[in-house]
């Protein structure tokens, strides 16, 4: 059973690894037959580790020694791809990159942002032409893998091409899941708070504003933002009809009206 | 064939809540309905967790429509409800203080 009552004092005495590379380490602890209470000194703290995570603590004592070794420089340039040059705890990645990033950082905003945000179309539309992009080489790599070709255009390893598309395509389903997620979390927002975003259009595309139910938007009547209200206060109060439709319909029933 | 499918739908629900709802609303109803208190607004009053980026002060009454945001552990010896906070702190925190510093990108939101 756990002393829960000293956790908190050992936890703030815990500036330090358990373990360290040193005499008295995780080879000392593989050696103890881990006796259980050996008296509240160091040797019988460390003796209740388990050997999993005895090896976890020095491989990370390990990678920080080394990551220390390497210098500032560690990181830059030549990341091997997303994740590399992470240092943990500073939430940053500098080997990724920035667009991406950029990106990244537009969704989780919008995602935990109560109201609507300002609309960055050139992140958007940049990252939709990337992906475009990406999913020609993709084809071209499947392509040349089914030709059994390589990366280069000869004919080495055509194993390769196909991990490279397999790899390109990861990447390309992680950027057109943070697109799509942007896009449905704004027009949720948009489609809860219809007539409060009326007078938030400069904060929307040209797109977005199209399912904004607003007088200085489309010429149609006040009659429309009646029956938006209307449709709104009845999905909600009888569900009668489909809620994650109501944008489509109204939309089609405002279409109507446009000359 | 979905989309016109979609736009007779339209159509018989727009014809139903004018049949049901529009033709029996007095007037004066009409004009009360664009009124602010008549349009659901986002929670601003939502909590969020926020990381600080550059040193901003935080007013925790900002924006506090119920009153019960401020409360006595927010205000000092003086009264004041304004705190500073260095970057590089993670606050929880009304949206609605953060608001201004958020748009600013003085602070970021945390998934």
């Amino acid at each position: 059973m756990a002393d829960l009552n000293n956790l908190l004092g050992e936890l703030d005495d815990r500036d330090e690894p358990y373990l360290s590379d040193g005499p008295g380490g995780a080879d000392e602890l593989s050696g103890d037959d881990g006796g259980g209470y050996a008296g509240d000194s160091d040797g019988g703290r460390r003796a209740e580790l388990p050997a999993a995570l005895a090896e976890a603590e020095r491989i990370k004592a390990t990678a920080a020694l080394r990551r220390d070794e390497d210098g500032p420089g560690y990181g830059d340039g030549d990341a091997a791809g997303p994740g590399a040059g992470t240092r943990p705890g500073d939430g940053t990645d500098e080997g990724a990159d920035a667009e991406y990033e950029r990106l990244k950082s537009l969704w989780s905003q919008e995602v935990m942002c109560p109201e609507l945000l300002p609309n960055d179309p050139d992140t958007v539309a940049l990252h939709a032409e990337l992906l475009q992009g990406q999913e020609d080489t993709i084809e071209e790599l499947k392509e040349r893998a089914a030709a059994g070709l390589g990366i280069g255009g000869g004919a080495d390893e055509p194993m390769l091409a196909s991990l490279a598309a397999s790899i390109y395509k990861m990447e390309a389903d992680r950027v057109r899941f943070l697109l799509a997620d942007l896009t449905r979390t704004r027009l949720a927002k948009i489609e809860n708070h219809a007539l409060y975003n009326r007078e938030l259009v400069d904060r929307m595309s040209d797109e977005e504003v199209r399912c904004v139910p607003c007088d200085c938007c489309h010429p149609v009547s006040f009659a429309a933002v009646v029956l938006w209200s209307c449709y709104v206060f009845a999905s909600n109060v009888f569900c009668v009809v489909p809620r994650i439709n109501s944008h489509l319909t109204a939309s089609v029933s405002f279409a109507d009206k446009l000359p | 064939m979905q989309i016109n499918y979609l736009k007779q739908y339209g159509g018989l629900i727009e014809h139903h809540f004018q049949r049901t709802v529009l033709n029996h609303l007095p007037k004066d109803a009409w004009k009360k309905l664009n009124e602010p208190e008549m349009i659901e607004e986002p929670d601003l009053d939502a909590y969020v967790f926020c990381r600080v980026l550059e040193a901003v002060e935080i007013d925790s009454a900002l924006g506090d429509k119920k009153g019960d945001g401020a409360d006595d552990d927010d205000e000092d010896e003086m009264g004041d409800t304004v705190q500073e906070h260095a970057a590089g702190s993670c606050l929880i925190a009304r949206y609605a203080t953060v608001r201004e510093h958020v748009f600013d990108g003085k602070i970021t939101l945390l998934l």
